[in-house]
């Protein structure tokens, strides 16, 4: 073995040379054979388990309960017209491990703010049509983000996400220019 | 009784007398305007609601005609230098607005620049370049020599060329786009509208869509480069005449559909996705098709 320790690279030599064992920082072994010579009844109980599923149970119930409620609620509300402001959170991910940057946030942030104001000069039709899309372009992003995920290196994804985002950039950017205030006498 | 049925007929009459002696800015009003204006000016028309009509003549003249709708108060008529302002206003806060119908006679070499909210656009016969917008309004125009760029949110778009060489530009949400006979370049993107380009001769092409269906019908120039991509539409790719192209086609769960011949191939035995590169005759266009769930379909003709 000894011998060939000469042909070793400087990596492997390195690792040679660290302990081969580590001592553990309190020697427990003392505390466990002292509990193995006292018979079974003068081991310490093991908790009551029983006491805690009633309870575990209850507030599984109350969670369930809680949810269910909500849902209910959820669907009987009435039907309020979709908001900009409803959108979304920002989705700021270019892949499983890549945060977009602060240029990209602000840039959208800017065209989303316009966004509501933009919306109200549209009849409701349109106003629909434009929120659904931008939707519809969320869900494609969230879609090839957890296809990233499972292929972080896909070319054909991360260009299809660039493009995506481009998309969204680029409807909110074409709204501010397809819908002006109407024109009053005080524009002349 | 008598004196109840009197306190609610005066102020009835009185209302109807108001409405009998309204200002005209509530009804329909026929407009008429008329300039000399340069062959190859610049004409800009905005007008919110109803109808713009565009047609080329072979004056040097500008003329409108048409309606102002309720709630128009004037229609603003202008020229100076090589600009011609033709605007619906209205006065400020007017919120119940009626759709005015311009019909527009321009110079055919005139650059023409329209702004409508859901007023639609018809235009023929303008050789200038022409840059329309609307927001729910249908556009239709003619494409000649110069460049044209369309714009709507869920408006549709239709155009129709003469095979003569220019760069059309359209973007919409989710309205519809048809173009026919349009050579040079295309460039088309939507979200979810439906996207039909035929064409005999294509340089240029890039469509993008995000979940609508995209078509291209053309023969494909020497050299032609062709783009399509979609994440979750079809795009669908039929080549006039013999293909002499480069094919790069990618998907990440769609289907290839490919009349040349090659089958497509994994990407990689543990991921999904297909891709299918090979070349028709010289490769001397090169087109390159990507999706993330839709179909992609090459057609012979």
């Amino acid at each position: 073995m000894t011998q060939d320790n000469k042909h070793d690279t400087p990596l492997e030599q390195r690792l040679r040379r660290l302990p081969t064992d580590v001592p553990p920082g309190r020697d427990l072994w003392p505390s466990i054979e002292a509990r193995l010579g006292q018979p079974a009844g003068a081991r310490p109980a093991p908790p009551r388990r029983w006491v805690a599923r009633p309870l575990l149970a209850l507030a599984a119930s109350l969670a369930i309960a809680a949810v269910l409620v909500l849902m209910l609620f959820g669907r009987h509300a009435p039907d309020a017209p979709q908001t900009a402001q409803q959108q979304p959170a920002p989705v700021s991910q270019f892949g499983p491990a890549y945060q977009l940057d602060g240029g990209y946030q602000a840039a959208r942030a800017g065209l989303l703010d316009d966004l509501e104001q933009q919306l109200a000069h549209l009849d409701p039709a349109a106003r629909a049509a434009v929120l659904e899309n931008l939707e519809t372009i969320r869900r494609a992003v969230t879609e090839i983000n957890a296809a990233l995920g499972d292929d972080p290196a896909n070319v054909l994804l991360q260009n299809q996400l660039l493009a995506t985002y481009q998309d969204e950039l680029s409807v909110l950017a074409n709204l501010q220019r397809v819908t002006p205030r109407p024109p009053t006498r005080n524009d002349i | 009784m008598k004196t109840l049925n009197l306190r609610i007929a005066q102020p009835l009459a009185l209302l109807l007398l108001l409405a009998l002696a309204a200002p005209p800015a509530l009804a329909d009003r026929a407009i008429r305007e008329a300039a000399d204006v340069h062959p190859q000016g610049e004409v800009e028309i905005s007008n919110i609601a109803g109808r713009i009509e565009v047609e080329a003549w072979d004056q040097d003249r500008v003329e409108v005609t048409g309606t102002l709708g309720r709630g128009a108060e004037r229609l603003e008529f202008r020229t100076q230098d090589r600009h011609t302002l033709i605007k619906v206003v209205h006065p400020s806060g007017t919120r119940n607005i009626g759709p005015s119908q311009l019909s527009v006679r321009l110079p055919r070499g005139s650059r023409l620049v329209v702004v409508s909210v859901s007023a639609d656009v018809v235009v023929k016969g303008v050789h200038g370049a022409q840059r329309l917008q609307s927001v729910s309004g249908d556009i239709s125009t003619a494409m000649v020599k110069e460049d044209v760029q369309l714009k709507t949110v869920t408006g549709n778009i239709e155009v129709d060329g003469d095979d003569s060489q220019g760069l059309l530009t359209i973007t919409t949400v989710s309205g519809a786009a048809r173009v026919r006979a349009v050579a040079g370049e295309v460039i088309l993107q939507t979200v979810s509208g439906k996207l039909d380009v035929e064409s005999d001769l294509l340089a240029r092409a890039r469509i993008r869509t995000t979940n609508g269906h995209a078509s291209l019908r053309s023969g494909l120039a020497d050299g032609a480069r062709v783009e399509m991509e979609a994440v979750n539409g079809t795009l669908s790719l039929q080549i006039n005449g013999q293909p002499d192209a480069e094919f790069t086609i990618e998907t990440l769960n769609g289907q290839i559909s490919n009349a040349f011949g090659p089958e497509p191939t994994r990407t990689s035995r543990y991921a999904p996705g297909r891709e299918l590169r090979f070349t028709a005759g010289a490769g001397s266009a090169r087109v390159t098709m990507e999706t993330v769930n839709g179909d992609i379909i090459l057609r012979a003709e």
